[in-house]
């Protein structure tokens, strides 16, 4: 692997993984969210689901919308929510939601209510990212010192002993 | 023999790789120009009052390099290339006002979505609930709003209405929440409802953005005064100690200094903008 690629991997393990999984995080929010809404106003699951996807599909991020899609099976169909929340609960992208996902495959299979579910689910994700957020902004200063004082500091000594410097070696010539 | 072959080698070597570095080279200028020109094109085809800006800006981008090329090479002519940098630095006030602007909408969002449930909640509809709420409420968002509403009274559609004010102003948190808005409206759905679950939801996301946006405004404050550190240094050696810096400009340590130190604040200015990204 050339050197540049294994820069750009490490940087991307680093941040992107983590960026990408609060925005999927976010997604997801206004996903339950707006799906609620359609529960609220009394419209089933298998129908909600799709629909708000639909509205919604373009503000997702491209990879939550790649797995709350229906995919085509090998007979020509499509699947169903049920088989959707059957996936997303054995194989979803981010690990820690696949629990959710687990919580209303059950609730769908047994005909339950789902809505009071939803709601939650969207609170409970809301909280994990202003917990997230706390978290960023606590130990952001000590990151920002480190970053000013590798990266600003040294251009101060530059301009304070880069005469200085430049004239003894001008004596040595 | 081997000798020759060497030297002709390199030289086709040379060529080759200065040959292709020219034309990235012209081909990366040539892009660069493209798009500064497209988007200078369209901000001097704008209002006028963004026309005056980009001539002010010029301007005093003019005088400031002059002061600087001045007191760097000790000649105003090099000032006139920071002109160059106009365009750059006027897209970026152009897209930094834009955020503001989006910024007032969504954050008077909040407060115009509190009237709408009381007025629905009253018994109106959406479509008078909204007009009513625009001919009485003086923010940004209902302002805006009122101006889309124009088109409704001219024959157009209600959700084509409500469709066009969403895309064209762009909001990436309130867009979401109008989108369903027109979704229940479209399908004949309770708006009530929506709206009193919309409102929370929409706060907190509100408080989620402010809260990333003052860290963000307060990281920005501290690296510029970490910026303009060393070159408020630099000032003072030139002021203080002329001899030394016309000694060091002399040979060439000045611009060797500058352009080093303006590489790591370069350097650094990108790391601190990535840590402070929260998503």
């Amino acid at each position: 692997m050339a050197n540049h690629q294994v820069l750009l991997n490490g940087y991307k393990s680093i941040f992107w993984k983590k960026w990408e999984q609060r925005r999927a995080r976010r997604g997801l929010i206004q996903f339950f969210e707006a799906l609620s809404l359609y529960l609220r106003a009394g419209f089933a699951l298998s129908y909600s689901w799709p629909e708000t996807l639909k509205s919604l599909g373009p503000h997702l991020p491209h990879l939550l919308r790649a797995e709350l899609s229906s995919q085509s099976l090998e007979a020509g169909t499509e699947e169903s929510v049920g088989d959707i929340l059957n996936r997303l609960k054995s194989g979803c992208c981010i690990a820690s939601h696949r629990m959710w996902f687990g919580v209303l495959a059950e609730l769908y299979d047994s005909g339950t209510s789902t809505i009071q579910a939803i709601q939650a689910i969207s609170q409970t994700l809301r909280r994990e990212q202003e917990a997230e957020l706390e978290t960023h902004l606590r130990v952001l200063p000590l990151k920002v010192n480190v970053v000013l004082m590798i990266f600003f500091l040294p251009p101060t000594f530059l301009w304070l002993f880069g005469p200085l410097v430049m004239e003894i070696l001008a004596q040595f010539e | 023999m081997n000798l020759l072959f060497y030297l002709f080698f390199v030289l086709f070597a040379a060529l080759i790789a200065s040959f292709l570095g020219g034309m990235g080279a012209s081909r990366l200028s040539n892009f660069i120009a493209r798009r500064e020109l497209k988007k200078g094109s369209r901000i001097l085809s704008g209002t006028p009052p963004l026309r005056l800006w980009f001539n002010a800006t010029l301007l005093g981008t003019l005088l400031l390099g002059s002061l600087v090329s001045w007191i760097w090479t000790r000649q105003f002519s090099f000032g006139f290339l920071f002109v160059l940098a106009t365009p750059v630095v006027f897209r970026i006030w152009v897209r930094y006002r834009d955020f503001r602007d989006k910024q007032g909408l969504e954050t008077s969002a909040l407060s115009f979505f509190n009237g709408l449930l009381g007025l629905i909640q009253s018994g109106k509809g959406l479509s008078i609930a909204l007009f009513d709420l625009t001919r009485s409420q003086n923010s940004p968002f209902s302002n805006k709003l009122k101006k889309y509403l124009k088109n409704y009274e001219e024959g157009r559609s209600f959700s084509l209405v409500l469709a066009q004010f969403r895309k064209n102003t762009g909001l990436p948190v309130v867009g979401n929440y109008l989108l369903t808005l027109e979704m229940a409206y479209a399908q004949g759905l309770q708006i009530s409802p929506l709206l009193e679950s919309m409102i929370p939801a929409l706060e907190a996301e509100q408080n989620h953005q402010k809260k990333i946006e003052d860290l963000r405004l307060q990281m920005i404050s501290q690296a510029f005064l970490a910026f303009i550190m060393p070159w408020g240094l630099a000032g003072v050696l030139y002021f203080f100690n002329p001899e030394l810096f016309n000694s060091l400009a002399a040979k060439g340590g000045t611009i060797f200094i500058g352009v080093v130190v303006l590489l790591i604040e370069g350097i650094g200015v990108w790391v601190l903008w990535q840590i402070t990204k929260f998503c």
